[in-house]
């Protein structure tokens, strides 16, 4: 048997190890601290306003694969879809999700239907609430007309998106909607921080399901991540300082 | 056992089947590599199955509202549903009967749907101008850092802009070639590291937002 890439099985061991690490101290009481992320703050009051306008929520899933690097995004957004509809239940709200994957609609309605029925308002949710779009172009027309029609008071956007998430928040900020964007697709991340009243940067939209988690653990895998991120900080330098030295032969112990 | 098939059976799966990929990505070994191979045909063909699902959800949307005339939510909705089914229905019949690549297909596509989608991917330009008009608007530092090389760009990029402020140019190659990539790695990196951490969370049964809840009032 031979092994491949071992510089990545080492980090992901270390940062196995450090996940355990803080996990056990996470259970010993030591959580530790998550500053404020003001745009997962800003969900309650998305929902808060909707009800007041006694408007539906809006949370589409972004256009980005299902199966492909873009599965983590979409993952968290599994997750911030339940925490949505657990608020949208518990304030008596209808939630509205839109996607254009087919293989994400069990999922959808799985998610919503219990997450309604936990806060006992079962009938508030159907399965017409959520909308198939069977393609990028037609999903921007088809949100244009929610919109237009079912004027949604709040737009939460937290998932990985492609280009028709500008044409999303401008027809959201078009519609007056409160909007709450993020991705991690670095491309289209300029259109959040532009036309959105919150936006999530990049790793932000991982830890957000940790951040709304009232388990110890999820939180603390957050610090394991910030460890983990000064570690490649010191390893960038290190071998940034030798490849300037000259002693280029030593890189190649990054890519073995 | 409800709970048993929606949430620790998924969750032992997904232990399992991250394991063996796991193994499979970091070795040669044939048994890692059958299995790993075996689960990307089941993920492939879970989701062809998906795919019927779409022509089901459309037809659950629309058809009370066809057999109720619905003026709801827009005015004549009923027409507008009876259009959408009809071209579905008209797709789904000339595609498995003559195949995509017929000719009558391919007419279908390109003078019917060709058309309107350019239509919406060209509105797109226009709502980028909108947002680049909001994003010019000074409203904090932050947002004056971005607009300062957002500036020194457009006018690089505009046919006149360097021969009016010759400095632009090499400032703008500058920016392109060292500020912006390192901001852009950084990204890279940060946004690989949440994802990455977020699978073990997933593989290690923290991350249940995917499963139906358990009658907690919220959380993942």
């Amino acid at each position: 048997m031979q092994i491949k890439n071992i510089s990545s099985i080492l980090l992901l061991v270390f940062l196995f190890l450090t996940i355990l690490y803080t996990s056990y101290r996470a259970k010993q009481g030591k959580v530790p601290h998550i500053r404020k992320i003001p745009a997962l703050d800003a969900i309650a009051e998305a929902v808060g306003r909707s009800v007041e306008m006694g408007r539906p929520v809006y949370y589409p899933l972004g256009a980005a694969g299902f199966g492909d690097a873009s599965t983590g995004g979409k993952m968290a957004a599994f997750s911030l879809i339940s925490y949505t509809a657990s608020l949208c239940a518990e304030k008596g709200v209808k939630l509205i999700n839109a996607t254009i994957h087919t293989a994400a609609i069990p999922v959808l309605e799985d998610v919503v239907s219990q997450a309604y029925a936990a806060q006992g308002v079962k009938d508030l949710h159907q399965f017409s609430d959520i909308r198939y779009f069977p393609d990028q172009m037609a999903y921007v027309a088809g949100t244009d007309t929610i919109f237009k029609y079912e004027k949604p008071g709040a737009m939460i956007m937290i998932d990985t998106w492609w280009a028709e998430a500008l044409a999303f928040c401008e027809i959201g900020k078009a519609g007056g909607a409160f909007q709450i964007g993020g991705t991690d697709y670095r491309p289209y991340m300029p259109y959040f921080i532009a036309t959105c009243d919150y936006a999530l940067i990049g790793e932000e939209i991982f830890v957000a399901s940790a951040y709304v988690s009232k388990d110890p653990e999820p939180k603390a895998t957050i610090l394991s991540e910030d460890i983990v991120k000064f570690v490649i900080l010191g390893i960038t330098f290190v071998f940034g300082v030798i490849a300037i030295a000259g002693y280029t032969q030593f890189l190649s112990l990054l890519t073995s | 056992m409800s709970t048993v098939f929606k949430r620790t059976i998924p969750i032992i799966l997904t232990i399992l089947i991250v394991l063996v990929l796991c193994v499979k990505a970091f070795t040669n070994e044939p048994n890692f590599t059958f299995w790993g191979q075996t689960f990307q045909t089941w993920s492939s063909l879970i989701v062809t199955f998906a795919t019927f699902l779409g022509p089901i959800v459309l037809l659950i949307y629309h058809f009370p509202k066809i057999m109720k005339k619905a003026n709801e939510p827009i005015k004549n909705q009923w027409i507008y549903s009876i259009s959408t089914v009809s071209i579905m229905i008209i797709y789904i019949v000339v595609g498995v009967s003559l195949g995509s690549t017929s000719t009558t297909y391919q007419w279908l596509y390109n003078t019917w749907y060709g058309p309107v989608s350019g239509l919406l991917n060209a509105v797109t330009a226009f709502f980028a101008l909108s947002a680049i008009y909001r994003s010019f608007r000074v409203r904090s530092f932050e947002s004056l850092l971005l607009i300062g090389p957002a500036l020194i760009i457009l006018l690089y990029d505009a046919p006149i802009g360097v021969t009016l402020f010759p400095p632009i140019g090499p400032v703008s190659e500058y920016l392109f070639a060292y500020i912006g990539p390192a901001a852009f790695r950084g990204f890279t990196v940060a946004a690989s590291l949440g994802s990455l951490i977020f699978c073990i969370r997933t593989a290690l049964g923290w991350e249940r937002g995917y499963l139906p809840s358990e009658g907690e009032s919220r959380g993942a």
